[in-house]
């Protein structure tokens, strides 16, 4: 359907045009529809919008340009509008039973003010309660009118029993669920920081009951959440606010220090490894050396460090919208297969990829 | 090295979808795809179903066809889906700058998926603008905005309106600019459902439509292709002069109630697809509207009847 030779052009722009702005000037029209169409894919629109915005470029860019940036900007930053108010919510419903909140991701970068948090297209927001309040926490929202969203009775056990968050939350008639976590790694992962450094390390925010991560724990937490995920379609968005809470927080000399050693305290040090290496490849992230000398000691076997950060690399590059069927189902796969084994042991794990590959197949057939 | 452009070139004479035969089309829209100027968008769309390319090759006739290196602001393929259940029911796919927003529709369906996408995307996007959910025609200079809930009769209305020299400038989305003074074409075919069908086919005997398509989500569908000259205009935008509400009642007789201000912006806040993402240019847009424009509640259960109603109206209207 198309010549081979346009099928990078996209995400090899976006790339360009991230990391440094000023290519976005010598963009002709078809560059910028690729542009446009490439960003949407990977949801950076808005945030390429914000970029070009407060580096004072907007105004050199073509007006079809523009037009599409300024209206994607509009639409996440209701998205923002729409999160600050849901986290509100929250924050009524649980303040009277004296349950402590600390919001986590986009809404946490909401709440610190970093301008490329108002660009997400959120789906939800993530809060964190302390492990023995997540009852309290899930009776009282529920009292207040949220909804457990539709799961079966499989579901349910997975999230309570193997996952560090209760089943998402839904308000009747409103857009963004709500995830309560008690952690921020599931129970059975190899990966059990402890929560009470989280608290213990935590910072007040603007808004007057919700705390927020201390800034090497946010960083921390995004570097989880991104390499031991277990879908990584389409996360170039992630990496990039990973990029930017890096760049945001490393103004503060302390930041590098303070980050490798809360990780090996914390045994995070492989996910920050893995984050450097892809953050530095894909993006150019400014990492000092010092601070990637100390992550080496988290390198995996050299066999599994050329592995994944190839795959890493690849798979958290921007996605081309051009090719049909996309090229890189085989690679989320692995991945796929790769974080349930870091987060379950074996003997659950078998029987729980069996399940959900055999559902698959059943509502496929329902379907047909 | 400049290739490509964001304005079509005025020198280059420009093909309309008509122009070509039904074959090149097809060719055309399975190779490099063809750019549809579908004014305020351009739209370009790739697809190797050769009934596809037949039914545009009909519906947007005589709209322009973009040169490979203009500027499209909406990537659109459609693609059969494949795998081994694609052997017992052939289905399609949308795909919109590479990702599939919604399940796959039977195969003989792309029409109305392409129409039905379309409208998703544009109502996505375009924030540039207030988009209410109305339809809108224009008269001597002057727009009227119809809006409406689903089945109160705004796309049979409108679509009969253009067969008695109404230009059409929306079925589905009243394009308002946030001066709240103009409304912008974004003319398309117009989704005619079930009994409406048969309606106006008796009532616009010159007019075109395409095939009927039975089964889909909203009963059968038919396609009201839009009147050359209002494609033929796409580009101008129109003085809004009056917001009329239809509201269809089967063997109703004309009934014209004049609505509050207040009343009219609620509507209209109500049903805009975008009133909450555009934010205070909204409003400002709305209180423009209903500010200087009248707000009427028609009636109706003939469409005729409903033309002379609105004559009525139109004629109390101070010239724009």
């Amino acid at each position: 359907m198309s010549t081979n030779s346009s099928r990078r052009v996209g995400a090899r722009l976006l790339l360009d045009a991230i990391r440094d702005l000023r290519t976005l000037r010598t963009f002709d029209a078809q560059d910028w529809e690729r542009l446009l169409s490439c960003a949407r894919r990977n949801a950076v629109l808005a945030y390429l919008a914000e970029k070009a915005s407060s580096a004072g470029i907007i105004e050199d860019l073509p007006e079809i340009a523009r037009t599409s940036l300024a209206a994607a900007q509009l639409a996440a930053q209701r998205m923002a509008q729409l999160a600050r108010w849901e986290l509100d919510r929250v924050r009524r419903a649980l303040r009277p039973a004296g349950i402590p909140i600390i919001a986590l991701k986009g809404v946490a970068y909401i709440l610190r003010g970093m301008p490329h948090a108002s660009t997400r297209l959120l789906a939800d927001i993530d809060v964190m309660v302390p492990r023995d309040r997540i009852d309290d926490a899930e009776r009282e929202l529920t009292t207040a009118g949220w909804q457990g969203t539709k799961l079966d009775a499989y579901d349910q056990r997975y999230y309570r029993e193997w996952s560090h968050e209760i089943p998402p939350l839904l308000y009747p008639g409103r857009i963004l669920e709500v995830d309560v976590h008690h952690t921020i790694c599931p129970p059975l992962s190899r990966l059990r920081p402890d929560p009470q450094h989280f608290w213990n390390h935590s910072e007040p925010s603007v808004d007057d009951g919700i705390r927020v991560l201390s800034p090497v724990d946010s960083v921390l937490h995004a570097t989880v959440h991104l390499f031991f995920d277990s879908d990584f379609n389409g996360r170039f968005r992630d990496l990039l606010d990973l990029h930017e809470l890096i760049t945001a927080f490393s103004t503060d000399e302390s930041f590098w220090p303070t980050l490798l050693e809360r990780a090996a305290n914390q045994g995070l040090g492989r996910p920050l490894y893995y984050a450097f290496a892809t953050l530095s490849r894909v993006l150019g992230t400014h990492i000092p050396q010092q601070a990637r000398s100390s992550a080496e000691a988290f390198r995996p076997s050299s066999l599994l460090d050329r592995w994944m950060t190839r795959t890493l690399v690849s798979v958290l590059t921007p996605v081309d919208p051009e090719p049909w069927p996309p090229h890189y189902r085989g690679r989320l796969w692995l991945l796929y297969v790769r974080s349930h084994w870091t987060r379950m042991p074996a003997h659950l794990l078998i029987p729980h990829l069996v399940r959900k590959s055999l559902r698959r197949a059943q509502s496929a057939a329902i379907d047909a | 090295m400049a290739v490509g452009r964001f304005e079509p070139d005025r020198r280059v004479r420009r093909v309309s979808v008509g122009t070509l035969s039904v074959p090149d089309v097809r060719d055309r829209m399975s190779a490099q795809g063809i750019a549809l100027r579908i004014p305020p968008i351009s739209v370009r769309l790739r697809s190797p179903l050769g009934l596809l390319a037949e039914q545009i090759h009909t519906l947007y006739r005589d709209y322009e066809l973009g040169d490979a290196r203009d500027f499209a602001d909406v990537d659109i393929r459609m693609i059969r889906v494949g795998g081994a259940r694609a052997w017992a029911r052939p289905q399609v796919q949308f795909i919109i700058d590479g990702t599939t927003p919604f399940d796959p529709f039977p195969i003989d369906h792309a029409l109305p998926m392409f129409e039905w996408g379309l409208n998703w995307v544009f109502g996505h996007r375009m924030h540039g603008y207030l988009l209410l959910h109305a339809a809108a025609v224009e008269r001597d200079g002057k727009a009227v905005l119809l809006p409406a809930w689903p089945g109160s009769g705004k796309s049979t209305l409108s679509a009969s309106l253009a067969c008695r020299g109404w230009r059409l400038l929306s079925d589905e989305f009243g394009v308002v600019t946030f001066s709240g003074t103009q409304v912008v074409p974004f003319a398309r075919p117009v989704a005619l459902k079930n009994e409406s069908i048969a309606v106006m086919q008796a009532f616009g005997p010159n007019a075109t439509f395409g095939p009927p398509f039975p089964k889909t989500r909203k009963g059968t569908v038919v396609h009201f292709r839009v009147p050359e000259e209002s494609v033929a205009r796409g580009n101008e935008a129109a003085t809004i002069a009056a917001i009329v509400f239809p509201d269809f009642q089967v063997g109703a007789s004309n009934l014209v109630r004049a609505l509050p201000q207040a009343t009219a912006f609620l509507k209209l806040a109500g049903n805009s697809f975008n009133y909450e993402i555009v934010g205070e240019k909204g409003f400002q847009a709305l209180s423009a509207i209903v500010g200087r424009c009248e707000s009427h509640v028609l009636r109706y259960g003939d469409l005729a009847r409903a033309h002379e109603a609105l004559d009525v109206i139109m004629s109390k209207v101070t010239p724009a």
